[in-house]
């Protein structure tokens, strides 16, 4: 009998519990317990349309305990505080303020981001000026000032709105730009499209880097890259764009930037959505003395050590170095997955401007992703339940990045740019010059990409509640 | 480069043609599915 505890319930944490549920249980007593700080999971691709007003929250999301009730999965609502891996066990705080400790034989951490607005004074719905659209409370509230913002344009006002990332490491510049082109349509939409200026602020290094170093694609003989796309997008839509920007401070009127050349900028702005910098959520690991070994667990932002060779130089960092199994190289029966696991180095390249300030987006590890590490962890601790090594690998120096990238979600009328690139991580081991297999790669504009975005947005939350069939969905 | 803006000028004239749109959202279907297999370890 093994007790298997997963911590998080997002992409990778919630299908890795399916698919242990799935291979465990009804089988040998074994016992799966989910802990997760929020009772809801969220399909957080679709919150950019809740950002403006065009879908529910609700309609993103749904509860999680009726799902694992159904497979004979436990559910703790609750926050992972601390891991004791010698002894086995993980200090929950629970909404009513006590503690509980779950234990385990196999760990899987699979948290997701901590927001660190902080990173940024000013940034953020709660403490600072600036909107979100990271999570349901947040985009919801993005919407309430979006809508605000039209009623204004409607009497007659001009408006700058400002979208991109809120810090020079942040990363999912995806979802920004799936935000700012949705705000664009839904303008033009309503007909007020000439009273808004649009301005994309990016610690990218060029257009469409999105913190995967960019992507280029082979068509008609041709290498087209995803700078050329978004900018022949964003001159179509109209909009500008400062890219190689870190935000240092927002006020309630201006946002102040550096960029990579220390040329200091302060944009006035009526509304802004910045992507914050992403952290992990704040874990404390303990060894059976009693010491604090987070350091020794975790990279310098808490993000949890897995089968990755660290500390290689960018230039030097290739496929080979990004991890496989996704094990704790301490502890064998720890495993992160997502967002959580600590990549070996960043996609694109580091730099800082002349003051020391990194400007580099952080790497992605999101949606398709997020989801194959956790299905990869899931199973290999299935081998070692059934007395086998870890056999399943999801290096993202092996698998697709898979995106759709909304423009404007309507069926007759919408738009997405359908992303495709093999690998996520450049390859140059396998792939030479580019890293990438290139007649694997696209980026194509159009109808269908809204198509797909619509499907998938279905085909999630129906697989994702284990209903029946679930697993025929890829 | 004027051939690279052409070709996504004329991308941009169909994106929203449905029929052309029909015949792409079924290669990028197979294109997603060939992915997928290779993902699939």
């Amino acid at each position: 009998m093994a007790k298997v505890v997963v911590v998080g319930a997002g992409f990778a944490g919630h299908y890795a519990s399916l698919v242990l549920a799935d291979a465990l249980l009804g089988k040998g007593n074994h016992e799966l317990t989910v802990i997760s700080r929020v009772p809801k999971f969220t399909y957080i691709p679709s919150l950019v349309w809740v950002g403006v007003g065009r879908m529910k929250a609700e309609e993103t999301q749904f509860e999680l305990k009726p799902v694992y009730d159904k497979l004979g999965a436990k559910f703790v609502h609750g926050v992972a505080k601390e891991v004791h891996p010698d002894d086995q066990y993980v200090v929950v705080e629970l909404p009513n303020g006590s503690t509980q400790q779950v234990n385990y034989d196999y760990l899987l951490i699979a948290t997701g981001p901590y927001l660190n607005f902080e990173a940024t004074p000013g940034l953020g719905p709660d403490e600072g000026y600036t909107q979100s659209i990271c999570t349901p409370p947040h985009a919801t509230k993005a919407a309430a000032a979006y809508l605000e913002l039209v009623s204004r344009m409607e009497k007659g006002d001009k408006v700058k709105i400002v979208v991109g990332t809120g810090h020079g490491t942040a990363t999912c510049q995806g979802a920004a730009f799936e935000y700012i082109s949705n705000l664009h349509n839904d303008l033009v939409d309503r007909g007020l499209r000439d009273r808004a200026e649009l301005l994309w602020l990016s610690n990218e290094p060029n257009l469409g880097d999105f913190g995967i170093d960019g992507l280029e694609f082979r068509y008609k003989n041709q290498i087209f890259t995803a700078s050329e796309v978004v900018e022949f997008l964003f001159e179509k839509y109209g909009i500008k764009w400062q890219v190689e920007s870190h935000v240092k401070q927002v006020d309630e009127n201006r946002i102040y930037t550096i960029n990579i050349n220390g040329e200091e900028n302060e944009i006035e702005y009526d509304f802004a959505m910045l992507i914050p910098q992403f952290k992990a959520q704040p874990i404390k690991w303990f060894d059976k003395e009693g010491n604090d070994i987070t350091e020794k667990m975790t990279n310098p932002a808490g993000f949890v050590k897995v089968d990755a060779v660290y500390g290689k130089p960018y230039d030097e960092l290739d496929g080979p170095d990004w991890p496989r199994t996704y094990q704790n190289p301490i502890y064998k029966n720890i495993f992160a997955a997502g967002i959580a696991f600590a990549p070996p180095g960043p996609l694109s390249r580091p730099r800082q401007a002349p003051d020391g300030t990194p400007i580099a987006p952080a790497p992605p590890r999101t949606g398709y992703t997020s989801e194959l590490s956790g299905r990869a962890a899931a199973l290999n601790i299935v081998d070692m339940v059934e007395g086998r090594e870890p056999s399943h690998s999801a290096s993202m120096a092996e698998t697709p990045g898979l995106c759709v990238a909304s423009l404007k979600n309507d069926l007759l009328t919408g738009g997405a740019v359908t992303i495709a690139i093999y690998p996520v991580a450049r390859n140059r081991a396998v792939y030479g010059e580019y890293g990438r297999d290139l007649d694997n790669c696209l980026a194509e504009i159009g109808l269908a990409g809204a198509w797909f975005k619509w499907m998938l947005h279905h085909a999630f939350l129906y697989k994702l509640q284990a209903k029946p069939g679930w697993k025929l969905i890829p | 480069m004027a051939d690279k803006r052409e070709i996504m000028e004329k991308m941009w004239r169909y994106r929203t043609n449905i029929p052309v749109q029909a015949v792409r959202f079924i290669v990028l279907a197979l294109k997603f599915a060939k992915l997928i297999k290779k993902s699939s370890h």
